[in-house]
């Protein structure tokens, strides 16, 4: 069974009681891949980024079977960021920057090239 | 498997689609409850699983019990529905029945961002990986995204997810069996 993941990837700062970082990366499609392939290949990825998105985590999670034909990239925009800071319970948070970039082009996103998928 | 995005857009990679998947996952969260409600309600009607959190849930329903609320969005189109409780696991419903997964207490959450997607990246793959979507294996498929979400939380980003291997998460999976196994006569 094909699976197909939609959803962001991007840039996240976040702030914890008990740390901080700057720039790393994260997103909704982002994370479910990297979890889900510890179960499963091949994953289609549908996502868009900017050209700020590294390399080096695109070949990582190809390694991992994920598919990249479905991600959009715009090499001359920004990947979506997100910062955050989590209060002491480690739940609920405030959202501190929301930059959308590039998902603004996001409802233009091509699902041509992907096949069919089972979920 | 749909990621949190705005419910229109999920709604239209949905019409896209040349062929149903078998099975439609759809995340979701309150902001867009806020915002767009009348888009949302509409992609959630097509959609066969929907994941929110506790609030998210009561926001969407209007009801404080999470057993009313999950019928009443239940009605609005998914067959099943899962209520995370972030550190307090997750509820998995479907018709009458409920099945709960708990969170392993950890003794330090570094950082959350992302533990919902990593649990249903968890869920879903499971699903996938063993070709069976029934209500039983999505009892397994919930367990695996809550000791995969246990992993996430542990450090910074997705660093976690990149080292951990096949041996780490059968011990961490054991240590679910572990949390809840205990025996009972019932008379």
């Amino acid at each position: 069974m094909s699976l197909l993941i939609a959803g962001t990837m991007a840039f996240d700062a976040i702030e914890t009681p008990f740390g901080k970082t700057d720039r790393i990366i994260g997103g909704s499609a982002t994370y479910a891949a990297w979890s889900a392939s510890h179960f499963t290949k091949p994953i289609k990825q549908i996502s868009i980024i900017g050209g700020d998105f590294p390399d080096s985590e695109i070949n990582a999670l190809k390694e991992r079977g994920v598919q990249f034909e479905g991600v959009e990239c715009i090499q001359n925009e920004k990947s979506f960021f997100w910062s955050g800071r989590y209060h002491m319970d480690m739940n609920t948070r405030d959202t501190l920057i929301t930059d959308l970039n590039v998902l603004e082009n996001l409802i233009r996103l091509f699902l041509n090239r992907i096949r069919i998928a089972n979920f | 498997m749909l990621g949190n995005l705005m419910p229109s857009l999920q709604k239209k990679i949905i019409e896209q689609l040349p062929n149903r998947p078998k099975l439609i996952i759809m995340d979701t969260m309150n902001f867009w409850m806020d915002i767009a409600m009348e888009d949302l309600l509409k992609t959630i009607s097509m959609v066969d699983l929907l994941m929110v959190n506790d609030g998210e849930a009561r926001q969407l329903s209007g009801e404080y019990s999470l057993v009313k609320a999950a019928q009443k969005i239940m009605e609005l189109g998914p067959k099943y529905l899962i209520i995370k409780k972030g550190e307090h696991g997750a509820l998995l419903f479907h018709e009458k029945h409920v099945f709960f997964a708990p969170a392993l207490p950890l003794e330090e959450v570094f950082d959350p961002t992302g533990a919902g997607d990593t649990f249903a990246g968890g869920f879903i793959g499971h699903l996938a990986h063993t070709k069976d979507i029934s209500y039983n294996n999505m009892k397994t498929a919930i367990i695996i995204g809550s000791a995969m979400a246990s992993f996430v939380v542990e450090k910074f980003g997705t660093e976690r997810l990149q080292e951990i291997t096949k041996e780490d998460i059968s011990r961490r999976l054991n240590q679910f069996v572990d949390l809840v196994n205990f025996d009972m006569d019932v008379q």
